[in-house]
């Protein structure tokens, strides 16, 4: 068997003396599609803070494709909760943002992200600014700049949250389509059940803090999934199952 | 551009203010010696442009290098602030304690160290707004967004790579409020620097021409000292519309 994309085992983190996740074991295998659920406050952004180097942990075993975390280049692409688009750079160039910092030449970057506007539907946009996109056309703009660093590992913290309902759901339909293109190794966390059913091979729900895996649910629905699945009466057993796991944990 | 309904009502205003100081100065008024009509100040004000002319480029000189100084030490200490707390706690209470110094006393102070030159001049306007400019960066500093400073952290970013990507430009807005708080500062410290003493400029000028009673002249001086402050005003608007087109986009986006 390869390695997993990512495999956490036993991990331990306190923040200014709280203890916001004990024990926490989680991984994804290459071209997985994995989602977090879990109480507000549980510790989820606070995990992948772990794998992005901002928070250090106490004790645990993280590693990413075999390697562990520590020392080294970032081997992860994050797309923290709200799109963090810088409002003075053009669209390109906060999509080109990711691989300059990490030592390409804007130019060269930019030839890498180019073929990916037009997927992304935010072909001739790229010279304007951020504040000049739809709410939609940021969050993609934001996925863009995660996917094109080109990293084994994608962390998407609840990219859909600030969306409208209507919005939401056309970009749920859209990253499902872009994943079965792409096949990347995604851990999303979600508030949101169905955004988790819909897009997943497999839902961790975590306990509330301090976070551990409370349940772990494999979701085999075929793909490509379309809307037709949330009528399916699988779905709706899934979905109950999960919400009574998310109030019980 | 400002839109028509920005700009016309002040001008009428003045207009207005104007034409009444012209009609009482010229009818019941105290006398041409002690308040001339507006039409009497733009008059003489121009017949004497050349020697105005000349004692407004120093003031003008000393003002912009003087505004330049203070965003230099002002962002120094900013950056000085922002990166070290020992910094922060030294700095700080230092530069509140400054600007509890009053200027009528330290200004002619200022001339017997240095001269009648432009140097304290320089000296006195950088005094009267480091202050602010440093706290318009240290505040632009810290708006910067946490989120986008964690993004740049999970790509690797270092510490300098993060300032000059993002806590930098996020202090600009900042920066470019501050300085036209310093525009305003500064051709007035100038020209008060000049009256405590110096070989020329339009503080210089007043001067003189008080001494020989010729309000029309002060007068026509204050006009150019106001004409001036508004110009490098609107120049800060110019550059911001120019060098930062996004925070435009990003206001009209908030108002909306
Ligand atoms: N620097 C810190 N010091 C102390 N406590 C912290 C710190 N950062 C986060 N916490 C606490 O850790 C807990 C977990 O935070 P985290 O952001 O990981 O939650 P989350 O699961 O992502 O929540 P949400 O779904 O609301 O985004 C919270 O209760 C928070 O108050
Ligand atoms: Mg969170």
């Amino acid at each position: 068997m390869t390695q997993p994309a990512l495999s956490i085992k036993d991990l331990d983190v306190t923040l200014g003396g709280l203890p916001v996740v004990r024990g926490l074991d989680l991984h994804a295998r290459a071209g997985e599609f994995v989602s977090i659920l879990g109480p507000s406050g549980s510790g989820k952004s606070t995990t992948f803070g772990v794998l992005t180097g901002e928070v250090s942990a106490d004790r645990g075993d993280v590693r990413i494709t075999g390697d562990a975390l520590h020392g080294g280049r970032s081997r992860v692409a994050y797309m923290p909760q709200r799109d963090a688009l810088l409002p003075w750079r053009t669209v390109l160039n906060n999509l080109t943002l990711g691989l300059e910092v990490r030592g390409t030449k804007r130019a060269a970057a930019r030839e890498k992200v180019r073929p990916l506007l037009e997927p992304f539907g935010l072909e001739g946009f790229e010279n304007r600014y951020p504040a000049q996109l739809s709410g939609g056309m940021r969050q993609r703009a934001a996925l863009l700049r995660t996917v094109a660093q080109e990293q084994p590992l994608l962390l998407l913290d609840e990219p859909f949250g600030a969306l409208d309902a209507l919005t939401r759901s056309q970009m749920q339909g859209w990253l499902e389509n872009m994943w079965e293109k792409y096949r990347w190794t995604v851990v999303l966390i979600t508030h949101d059940v169905r955004e988790a059913l819909f897009l997943s091979d497999r839902v961790y729900v975590f306990s509330p803090r301090p976070a551990r895996v409370a349940a772990e649910i494999v979701v085999d629905f075929p793909r490509p999934r379309t809307q037709a699945l949330f009528a399916d009466p699988r779905f709706a057993a899934l979905e109950a199952e999960l919400l009574q796991q998310l109030t019980r944990a | 551009m400002p839109r028509p309904g920005v700009v016309l009502p002040p001008l009428v205003l003045v207009a207005l203010l104007l034409a009444i100081w012209e009609i009482y100065a010229a009818t019941i008024g105290p006398g041409a010696d002690v308040l001339p009509t507006p039409s009497r100040v733009a008059q003489q004000g121009w017949a004497d442009r050349e020697n105005l002319l000349a004692n407004t480029w120093p003031t003008l000189r000393a003002t912009v290098i003087g505004l330049a100084l203070s965003v230099a030490v002002g962002f120094g200490f900013a950056v000085l602030v922002d990166l070290s707390g020992l910094a922060r706690r030294a700095v700080l209470p230092v530069l509140v304690v400054s600007q509890t110094l009053p200027l009528v006393a330290l200004a002619p102070l200022v001339i017997v160290w240095f001269g009648f030159g432009q140097f304290p001049k320089i000296l006195l306007i950088v005094f009267v707004n480091f202050f602010s400019t440093t706290l318009s960066f240290v505040e632009g500093f810290r708006s910067a967004d946490p989120d986008s400073v964690a993004l740049l952290r999970s790509m690797g970013a270092g510490r300098w790579r993060v300032f000059r990507t993002v806590r930098l430009p996020s202090a600009l807005p900042y920066f470019m409020a501050g300085l036209r708080i310093a525009i305003t500062y500064s051709v007035v410290s100038a020209i008060f620097a000049e009256y405590a003493g110096a070989e020329a400029g339009l503080g210089v000028y007043m001067q003189f021409a008080k001494n020989t009673f010729r309000t029309d002249l002060v007068l026509a001086a204050v006009f150019v000292t106001a004409s001036l402050t508004l110009i490098l005003f609107a120049l800060s608007y110019l550059i911001e519309r120019i060098a930062l087109p996004w925070a435009f986009l990003v206001r009209a986006g908030e108002a909306s």
